[in-house]
């Protein structure tokens, strides 16, 4: 049957509220990234270091089950800052493989398709755009980083007497910065690698690399000049230079120390250079040559 | 049919196949290839990975150019054994090779050009030696040019100690030891990373699973070290580092020395099952855009 006349109506349903219209994006690309089993199996996995830190704070606060278990009355099972500092330090290394995953076709799919003179034609302006993309990676990362984190404590809390949990609660403000801090690092530096590399292959290989060359770049740079500067290459540690800082845990990474100052000026350094590399790149036009 | 009948069939058989052509055609192929690595803006990067050292180097020879002790000589012998067995085997050829040698074939499958080589009148396996041997070309050519220059800059600021110790001392032997390891870093490295690229679709995860394996096999037991190219490398360097600390320790720790030409001739043969394996499996090969 030959189509030759259709009636286009206007959309009667209910609008989105101008401020929540960039997480249709969100949702979009959440839902897009959850229908990848292995995805899906690579997020439920870095769910099991949650699981074993609980069975470990759940140790650290059950005399039964720790005589039931055997460990001497000698071993001290601490839940003190350095146990949030390491627990920190392994969601994050998970977080970063989880970006390195799901990252690279959020921006790039819109690009090669010639979507995104679609999208800012609408009410929806660059920064939203960017700010949408941003929350699938936060509130992805978010469930394995500083939810978790706060869970421990609070479990905690729960399980020891009553006096440990409110000297402790300091401790929710380094969970949370130190999260969020790697949570945009991470999120600017994939959504720019997405947006500037257009093979999937490609972008997830310059995630991975921009963690991984830089400090061979760095570790050259201390060879050569004896110095301890070239640590400022390696994002990673600086990171975590800040994180264990923050929980006022000295840092022993093997590598010379660099100012704290330093460090955060390095990370706001490669924050603004992404968001400059996500400006140049997203536009509502897209200049073809050939 | 005895032994003798058999082997006399297979060399005569060797002697009919058209050597000449299939010569001319690999040589054809990997011209085509070191230009499409050498002189494209994507590469740029394979650049930067080869000559940051060199940059880095020639700042060090800026920043302090007056001739300095034995002590010294041997500080910066140091640093450039480090800048070789950490940086270049580790990680400037490892993502160079990762780079040049995957995007032989999956980078043809990306820009869906793949099916112009396969059409044409060459033998696959043919295709596979030609592009394997135009990456090499390339890796060997950006790397042993960077690893003169770092070695220039690293001796040249001593003056005559440091051409004393380049021509009269060890350092001209540390040199070919280190464009040795070089080659054979990026023919290992190379092999495999065509073979991944062939197996897998995305050949960045199993790649980054090669880093790892590559970092862990000096605890592993020697069987396994054995499926390592670093394992081969290592039993060449001519400088041992002097105590890494920490996890470090594991990049250059020798759990069981070889002699060098075995060490070579391993990774020679370790390289060549690898592309032997990559010529069997890519007539198999089917191209399939729409999944890529």
């Amino acid at each position: 049957m030959a189509v030759y006349k259709r009636h286009y109506e206007w959309y009667r349903g209910r609008l989105t509220p101008q401020r929540w219209r960039s997480f249709v994006l969100t949702r979009y690309a959440i839902r897009d990234l959850l229908r990848s089993r292995f995805f899906l199996a690579c997020f439920v996995l870095s769910f099991v270091p949650v699981l074993i830190f609980a069975a470990y704070v759940f140790i650290a606060n059950n005399n039964l089950l720790r005589s039931l278990l055997s460990f001497g009355s000698m071993v001290r099972l601490a839940v003190e800052p350095k146990f949030f500092a390491i627990f920190l330090s392994v969601q994050t290394f998970l977080a970063f493989l989880l970006t390195c995953w799901a990252a690279p076709t959020l921006v790039s799919g819109d690009i090669t398709n010639g979507a995104l003179p679609l999208f800012l034609s609408r009410p929806l302006s660059r920064a939203e755009y960017v700010a949408g993309k941003f929350a699938v990676l936060a509130t992805l990362l978010s469930c394995i980083t500083w939810v978790p984190a706060l869970l421990l404590l609070f479990l905690q809390g729960g399980l020891s007497n009553s006096r440990w949990l409110f000297p402790h609660l300091w401790m929710i403000g380094p969970i949370l910065w130190c999260s969020w801090l790697w949570i945009a690092l991470l999120s600017l530096l994939a959504l720019a690698a997405s947006a500037w590399v257009k093979w999937r292959m490609l972008a997830m290989g310059s995630i991975f690399g921009m963690f991984i060359i830089p400090p061979g770049f760095g570790g050259v740079l201390n060879a050569t000049l004896h110095t301890n500067w070239g640590n400022l290459l390696n994002l990673s540690y600086i990171f975590q230079e800040i994180l264990w800082a923050g929980f006022g845990v000295s840092y022993q990474g093997g590598l010379g120390a660099v100012p704290q100052s330093a460090a955060w000026l390095m990370l706001l350094a490669v924050a603004l250079v992404c968001l400059g590399l996500l400006q140049v790149r997203l536009r509502a036009f897209e200049v073809v040559r050939g | 049919m005895n032994i003798r009948e058999s082997s006399a069939r297979l060399v005569s058989r060797m002697r009919e196949q058209p050597w000449g052509f299939w010569s001319g055609q690999i040589a054809v192929l990997m011209r085509r290839e070191v230009g499409r690595q050498l002189f494209t803006r994507r590469r740029m990067w394979v650049y930067l990975l080869a000559f940051a050292p060199v940059l880095i180097t020639a700042l060090n020879f800026i920043d302090r150019s007056t001739p300095k002790d034995t002590a010294a000589l041997q500080d910066d012998t140091q640093a450039l054994a480090g800048i070789i067995q950490f940086y270049y085997v580790r990680l400037g050829l490892f993502f160079a090779c990762m780079s040049i040698f995957t995007w032989l074939f999956r980078g043809e499958m990306v820009e869906r050009t793949l099916h112009y080589s396969f059409l044409s009148a060459v033998r696959r396996e043919v295709l596979v030696v030609g592009k394997f041997l135009g990456g090499l070309a390339t890796a060997i050519l950006l790397f042993e040019a960077a690893l003169l220059g770092c070695f220039y800059f690293i001796y040249v600021r001593f003056g005559s100690a440091g051409s004393a110790y380049v021509f009269q001392g060890p350092g001209l032997r540390q040199m070919g030891a280190y464009a040795l390891v070089i080659a054979l870093g990026a023919l290992g490295y190379g092999a495999v990373f065509l073979g991944l690229s062939l197996l897998f679709k995305n050949p960045i995860v199993p790649g980054a699973l090669l880093l790892g394996w590559e970092t862990i096999t000096p605890i592993l037991p020697r069987s396994l070290q054995m499926l390592s190219v670093t394992f081969y490398l290592k039993q060449l360097y001519p400088v041992r580092l002097a105590g890494p600390s920490g996890i470090l320790n594991l990049l250059t720790v020798l759990p069981e020395p070889l002699p060098s030409y075995a060490a070579a001739c391993g990774l020679v043969c370790f390289a060549a099952l690898v592309v032997v394996f990559s010529c069997y499996w890519i007539r198999k090969t089917e191209i399939t855009y729409t999944t890529d």
